[in-house]
């Protein structure tokens, strides 16, 4: 009876896995194949890509790329976009979004208007951002004209490399512009996350709490916010892996030699374009491989973050 | 404390300028430390007036008073009332201690009301925390959840989470108890329970309460007093026994009452009732010749043995033995069919002529309009 029983589901299996297979053979060559020799590559010493040749494995490009001040550089303006631009940018959309909740009229209107740089072309909006901080002509320096502020040469790197506090303004100054374009583009899909979270939370919550005389403060504090912990989640760990992915913001913006007119040290370059510039690279020994690497620590990163993130916010998140 | 609606009106706005009016011209007074009942189908107007009660929604027209108090422009939360949502309303992250702590912790004149009634306590107490403390553990223990304080909503049953929505309703001390279809959903065996519960946690406080409901069967068993709304007009208001046997007119006649009233076409000739073409009887004031419908109740119609005057013929087309009692369904002398109780040791059979009879008393006269023009 046992065995009977066992035998069917087997046979059940095989079918089971036999629809899937299509997309398991996909998944295998285009996702795990890639991952696994992603890994394997990172750790090839002077791999050239064109032959396959390697000179044993080792760490050797992890060495590299952490003596490499690029790197450094690439490794810095990630965790400076991670850090300042997911905080920056939920506390922004949740405040929006809160706004957008509590009113009826226009609601769909302004819904509308924060989703539009969603649907906007990352390197095109950068393209008009670089172009609003032009020094002469640009929208920025204008606005501050009309306040009597004098115009700020935003993306200006000419003669920086000779005093390490000119490049460091010129760095703070790249900074912010990439900093207010990140969080200007990322803000829409993130309002439309939290408002669909809102907008799931019974209204008769609020009705109660109303009746028993709540503050608006505390009913935010201590009903809309627990309630929309699981979305709160989700936003933070799209926003953790979409920050550490930086790279269009930075081109559009800078240009593909990542820092401002002048600049020759890659000032703004990110994680992800280390690693493409080494694979642009792929004709020198041991790029590819150092590109790998990078790709490895990016993961890395990634994990640490969203590891610490759940560890950290398990009692707090309220499941339904 | 005294609830009093005077000429309550609420209208909402409808799309394209049209108005649909909830409520009209209630008068309605509920008499302190009662248990009421507001009574009436879906969409007569009921959760409306409670919420018009509770300050959730504004009133259209009329005043609603709290004792001599008028507070109909009064915002919810300076009401002072307890309200038990449909489906509770729990928050759902909070434990039950929580939940029922909430009220106590939330605006600033709460705490002022509570750090004087706490100033005052004879013997006092040591501190402000332990006060609250007591006062969720009072609320829980009228409730019977003390051993459920530290569980999550979701992890209580139906009947559970109905007695902790109580439970947040009266913690803060409300000179009113709101309760919006409190029953309808548990399941049926729990519904009994929860109804006596009611009442008990009701005659416990002596909290003036409001329940609203759709089902009859709950409101004639457990309440003082009931409001019997349609299409937002008011129709009776009283006892219930008195409401079930002197109904005001046909609708609550057919509302109240399971199974429904018989209502039977007839006439008035001459100052005689005619049951469908049969003289029934004489009636005892003069009325007008009119077509009327007659309403007798199943249990109010029996047997004549004993050669009555006032009895009339029928023909037994069916019997439904559901254990003790049947129901037995007769045809009168034009067709119209008719139901009465019987007990099931009861000899009819069907196809039997019986003479049946109703006391006068019992019988309910309405005209065309759905009016009450006599009980004898």
């Amino acid at each position: 009876m046992l065995k009977k029983k066992a035998a069917r589901q087997a046979r059940y299996d095989r079918s089971a896995y036999l629809y899937l297979l299509p997309a398991l053979v996909l998944l295998a060559v285009f996702l795990l194949y890639p991952i696994l020799n992603t890994f394997l590559t990172s750790f090839k010493n002077e791999y050239r890509f064109l032959t396959g040749e390697f000179a044993g494995f080792g760490l050797q490009n992890y060495a590299d790329i952490f003596k490499d001040a690029t790197f450094g550089r690439a490794i810095i303006n990630t965790l400076f976009i991670a850090f300042v631009c997911i905080p920056a940018s939920m506390v922004a959309a949740l405040t929006i979004s809160l706004l957008l909740n509590a009113i009826e009229r226009w609601q769909g209107f302004y819904m509308t208007l924060f989703y539009l740089p969603q649907v906007t072309n990352v390197i095109a909006a950068g393209l008009v951002f670089a172009f609003m901080f032009n020094s002469n002509f640009g929208l920025v320096n204008t606005v501050l004209g009309w306040v009597g502020i004098d115009p700020v040469a935003w993306i200006k790197g000419e003669g920086i490399a000779a005093s390490p506090k000119l490049y460091y303004e010129a760095y703070a100054r790249c900074l912010f512009i990439l900093f207010v374009y990140t969080v200007w583009q990322g803000i829409s899909l993130k309002i439309i996350l939290f408002m669909g979270g809102l907008q799931n939370i019974n209204k008769q919550y609020y009705l109660a709490a109303k009746v028993d005389g709540t503050s608006s403060w505390r009913i935010i504090r201590k009903i809309t916010l627990p309630l929309l912990s699981p979305t709160t989640v989700y936003v933070f760990i799209t926003s953790v892996i979409t920050a550490f992915k930086a790279y269009a913001q930075v081109i559009s913006l800078f240009g593909s030699h990542y820092g401002p007119p002048g600049d020759d040290s890659k000032m703004m370059i990110t994680l992800v374009g280390y690693m493409m510039d080494a694979m642009g690279d792929y004709l020198t020994p041991g790029s590819i491989s150092k590109a790998s690497a990078a790709a490895m620590i990016l993961v890395l990163l990634v994990m640490l973050v969203t590891i610490v993130q759940f560890k950290l916010t398990k009692k707090r998140v309220h499941y339904n | 404390m005294q609830v009093r609606l005077e000429q309550v009106t609420k209208t909402f706005a409808g799309s394209k300028n049209t108005q649909a009016t909830a409520v009209k011209e209630l008068d309605v007074t509920i008499a302190s430390g009662k248990l009421v009942g507001l009574l009436g189908p879906s969409g007569c107007g009921k959760s409306t007036t409670l919420f018009m009660i509770a300050g959730i929604h504004d009133v259209s027209e009329g005043h609603i008073y709290f004792g001599d108090h008028d507070v109909t422009a009064l915002p919810s939360d300076k009401r002072g009332v307890g309200i038990v949502f449909q489906n509770y309303a729990l928050y759902p992250h909070l434990t039950v201690w929580d939940n029922i702590a909430f009220p106590l912790l939330n605006a600033k004149e709460m705490k002022k009301r509570l750090k004087q009634r706490f100033a005052e306590l004879s013997p006092p107490m040591a501190n402000f925390k332990a006060y609250i403390q007591r006062l969720v553990e009072e609320a829980a223990k009228l409730v019977e959840l003390t051993a459920y304080l530290d569980r999550k909503p979701a992890e209580l049953s139906g009947g559970q989470q109905q007695r902790v929505a109580i439970a947040r309703a009266i913690v803060k001390n409300p000179s009113i108890l709101l309760l919006d279809e409190p029953l309808s959903n548990l399941d049926a065996r729990l519904r009994v329970q929860t109804r006596d519960e009611i009442k008990r946690i009701q005659k416990q406080t002596g909290i003036t309460t409001v329940f609203v409901t759709h089902d009859q069967d709950e409101a004639l068993s457990i309440c003082d007093e009931v409001i019997i709304l349609k299409d937002g007009v008011l129709q009776q208001q009283g006892p219930p026994q008195e409401v079930y046997d002197h109904p005001a007119n046909q609708f609550v006649a057919e509302f109240l009452g399971s199974p429904q009233i018989n209502l039977v076409g007839g006439s008035i000739k001459a100052n005689k009732l005619y049951l469908g073409n049969e003289e029934w009887f004489a009636l005892p004031e003069s009325l007008s010749d009119q077509p009327v419908n007659i309403g007798v109740r199943y249990e109010n119609i029996r047997p004549d043995r004993e050669n009555r005057k006032q009895a009339f013929e029928a023909t037994v087309t069916s019997i439904a033995r559901t254990g003790g009692t049947s129901t037995v369904q007769v045809r009168l002398a034009d067709g119209q069919p008719m139901r009465l109780h019987r007990d099931s040791d009861d000899v009819l059979q069907e196809g039997d002529r019986v003479r049946l009879y109703a006391r006068p008393r019992t019988v309910y006269i309405f005209n065309a309009e759905g009016e009450k023009i006599l009980q004898c």
